[in-house]
């Protein structure tokens, strides 16, 4: 096989969003000079994939994108079999309702032409649409960080060297797989964080790049993001029992649920008596601590049962 | 801001004169206090025990609770620019940009835009608005960018033009021999080699002499009085006759394939002036890898982020890339044109890519090819709150040499007329609004407010 630039891996969740645009979007990418492709890898969780390939196909008979079709998988394995099935030295892990800007793949190639080191990763935001954006449940989740980590809006002014998720994220393939790649155990929550933490602890570190754009195409709800939470505190005990460290940082899930609830009710008070956009965010902030809270305790969060639209937000 | 205790703190603990509970060993007033100003100038005291707590809270983390302190002091008197100030800064750091940016432009006019802090913050809330992906002018601008590199790369014309390497000699004794030789070494044939002595008290013009003898190239030695770096350097070209130009600072070594890869990379790519990587010695020579020494490891970094930026030119607004002087490789013709270093006791060298990137674009040499040596002897050690002063004026002239429309010739120069708001979000984003003209901030703002508030829906 030819070796390409960059191997781009697009493990898809079962979302909701246009994959037919997504793929298109990888058409449209820039930079004659380089070569790269896309690994669509589907676990069995989106009926249409098949059907929006083969029409993607017919529309682009030189498209980069090949689909990788494994029933039954979680996001981490997934990606890995993305990597094992990539023929670049790069790996580029892309979410899959994420739409790149035609600048992505090219930064992250360029970025990486100019490292020496290998356990240096590449991680491009990801940005709301106005579309989307005009919401302020979205735009709170945005801004303030929570949605992935950082605040991608202020990456430029601080960036957290250590910051790490599967989002929008190129790495070399040879410290992927010396580290170990994705945890397959950890499904399809936590295992960009817990591998972020072991390239960490390598010595390694993540730098921001504002060309490496993509458009986050999901119009996410309060609820499916507080069920998204509630199943991220539920996993939370695994990350937290292979990473004791990390349990200074969610020290505050300890509290008895009933002091959540009460932030919850205090917050409604105040929206209701000065209702505004500040009191509204106190509100779903109070809502997400309680539903991680309530997964991490184990209360209305049932993970097998948990609908599948919910994992890999 | 953002800057957080070791552990909870009373109120108590944070009067004006007690030490400052970060463990720092200043007064809480002089230290983390230091961002509330006007209290014991202009404020009663009343007033100030509440912007005192308030500081406390926010500084332990209890936002809610301070931005309620601030407020009630608002309440009484609208104008208290510390209490706006904080509350600015407050909603920056819960991610509320919008109302952030407006309390934050509210409070540089209280201060009179003479609060650096404030119009730091005030920076940043408007980068973060002003962010949030690429309108279609920059996205063309970066493609443009990539399609350049391409020809670039595509590009090799046979060149083997003289270089002089130019050493500004000054108390390395200890390392100007180990200096002299590695440029024996090098692996390209045609150079030659001007030392300019800038009044040593060591035993260094004993070294030059006697080394210089073992030299395959021709050389030029020259020793005076103390001048300083950045004149030594342009004293040394003007005796030189070189193409091309490298500086290799006395306590520094050019790696055996430095001049033939920079010839390669800059001069047979038809370009004009570019730097390589550097790798860190100790003071005995040895390599210090990222992993052992974190000065090393944040320089690393640095030039790791040469490849994230818009484009090498801009790697410059963040900071110095090239880590040295050394570390860069020009034409006689853009230092002419450029008229040589300033005289910058600490940032000579940043100062000079700066303006060399309003010429040209350069050239980023990704292996390291240059030995820099880390020790206590460092320059740019010796004051950090004297080199921050040089910074803020080097980027203030820088500015109002960008705003000078034609003024330059690079196509992907860092300057407004080129990059439009994006030239401005980088260099708030850098943390340097001061260097901007309050009147350019406020239209800034204005235009940025302007755009739709997102809806409860």
């Amino acid at each position: 096989m030819v070796p390409v630039d960059c191997s781009v891996v697009v493990a898809l969740n079962p979302h909701h969003n246009d994959l037919a645009l997504v793929l298109d979007s990888y058409v449209r990418q820039a930079g004659t000079a380089m070569s790269f492709e896309v690994i669509v890898v589907d676990g069995g969780g989106r009926d249409e994939a098949d059907r929006t390939y083969r029409h993607h196909r017919r529309r682009f008979s030189r498209t980069p994108v090949r689909l990788l079709r494994i029933d039954g998988i979680g996001r981490a394995a997934a990606n890995n079999a993305g990597a094992r099935a990539s023929r670049s030295r790069l790996l580029l892990f892309v979410g899959d309702y994420f739409i790149p800007a035609p600048t992505l793949v090219r930064a992250h190639v360029e970025f990486h032409r100019n490292v020496l080191r290998g356990a240096v990763a590449g991680i491009g935001p990801s940005f709301f649409p106005d579309a989307l954006r005009g919401d302020l449940f979205r735009c709170w989740l945005e801004d303030s960080g929570l949605l992935f980590g950082v605040p991608f809006r202020l990456a430029a002014a601080h960036w957290p060297r250590d910051f790490f998720y599967a989002g929008n994220v190129s790495i070399n393939r040879a410290t992927f797989d010396r580290l170990g790649a994705f945890d397959d155990a950890l499904h399809d929550t936590g295992d960009d964080f817990d591998f972020g933490l072991r390239l960490r602890e390598d010595g390694g570190c993540s730098h921001f790049l504002p060309k490496a754009v993509a458009w986050h195409d999901h119009a996410l709800t309060l609820s499916e993001r507080a069920d998204a939470v509630r199943y991220s505190g539920a996993r939370a005990r695994r990350i937290i029992a292979r990473h004791g460290e990390i349990a200074e940082w969610v020290k505050f899930i300890a509290l008895p649920l009933a002091h959540f609830a009460t932030d919850v009710a205090d917050a409604e008070e105040r929206h209701r008596a000065a209702p505004d956009a500040t009191t509204r965010i106190g509100c779903y902030q109070s809502l997400m601590d309680l539903a991680f809270a309530e997964g991490f305790n184990g209360v209305g969060a049932d993970v097998e049962q948990m609908t599948a639209s919910v994992r890999g937000q | 801001m953002g800057r957080e205790y070791a552990g909870a703190v009373s109120h108590a603990d944070v009067a004006r004169n007690a030490p400052c509970p970060c463990a720092s060993g200043r007064r809480f007033k002089a230290c983390c206090g230091s961002v509330i100003v006007e209290v014991g100038a202009s404020l009663p005291d009343e007033v100030g025990d509440r912007l005192w707590r308030a500081l406390a809270l926010q500084q332990t983390g209890r936002l809610n609770e301070a931005r309620a302190l601030y407020e009630e002091v608002l309440r009484e008197n609208a104008d208290v620019a510390d209490a706006v100030h904080m509350i600015g800064v407050i909603l920056l750091q819960t991610g509320h940009y919008r109302d952030a940016l407006r309390y934050l432009i509210r409070a540089a006019e209280l201060f009179d835009w003479k609060f650096a802090a404030a119009q730091h913050n005030l920076g940043l809330a408007l980068a973060a608005e002003m962010s949030g992906g690429m309108d279609p002018a920059t996205g063309q601008l970066w493609q443009a960018y990539d399609e350049m590199l391409d020809r670039r790369r595509a590009t090799r014309r046979d060149a083997a033009p003289l270089i002089s390497v130019v050493i500004p000699s000054y108390n390395h004794c200890a390392y100007i021999e180990s200096a002299l030789e590695s440029v024996f070494m090098q692996t390209y044939p045609s150079v030659e080699i001007v030392v300019v002595d800038d009044g040593s008290s060591d035993e260094s013009m004993s070294r030059i002499r006697s080394t210089l003898c073992h030299s395959p190239f021709p050389w030029v030695f020259h020793a005076r009085e103390n001048v300083g770096a950045a004149r030594t350097i342009n004293e040394s070209v003007a005796l030189s006759t070189g193409e091309f130009v490298n500086v290799l600072n006395s306590d520094d070594r050019f790696a055996p394939s430095r001049l033939i890869n920079m010839v390669d990379a800059v001069t047979r790519r038809g370009e004009s002036w570019g730097f390589s990587r550097v790798a860190f010695l100790d003071r005995d020579g040895h390599a210090i890898g990222a992993e052992t020494s974190l000065r090393a490891a944040d320089l690393a970094y640095l030039t790791d982020n040469v490849g994230a930026t818009d484009t090498l030119s801009f790697s410059f607004l963040a900071g110095n890339p090239s880590i040295s002087s050394g570390a860069l490789f020009f034409a006689r013709k853009l230092f002419d044109r450029l008229g040589g270093f300033r005289d910058f006791r600490y940032n000579h060298d940043w100062d000079f890519c700066l303006r060399a990137s309003l010429l040209a674009e350069p050239v980023f040499v990704a292996s390291a090819e240059y030995d820099y040596r880390l020790h206590s002897r460092n320059t740019i050690l010796e004051s950090t709150a004297d080199a921050q002063r040089e910074v803020d004026a080097m980027f203030t002239g820088f500015l109002q040499h960008a705003r000078r429309a034609g003024d330059w010739t690079n196509p992907f120069a860092p300057v407004p007329e080129i990059w439009g708001d994006r030239f401005f979000e980088q260099i708030l984003a850098s943390g340097r609004a001061c260097a901007i003209p309050p009147a350019t901030i406020r239209d800034l703002a204005r235009r940025v407010m302007a755009r739709r508030a997102p809806e409860d829906v």
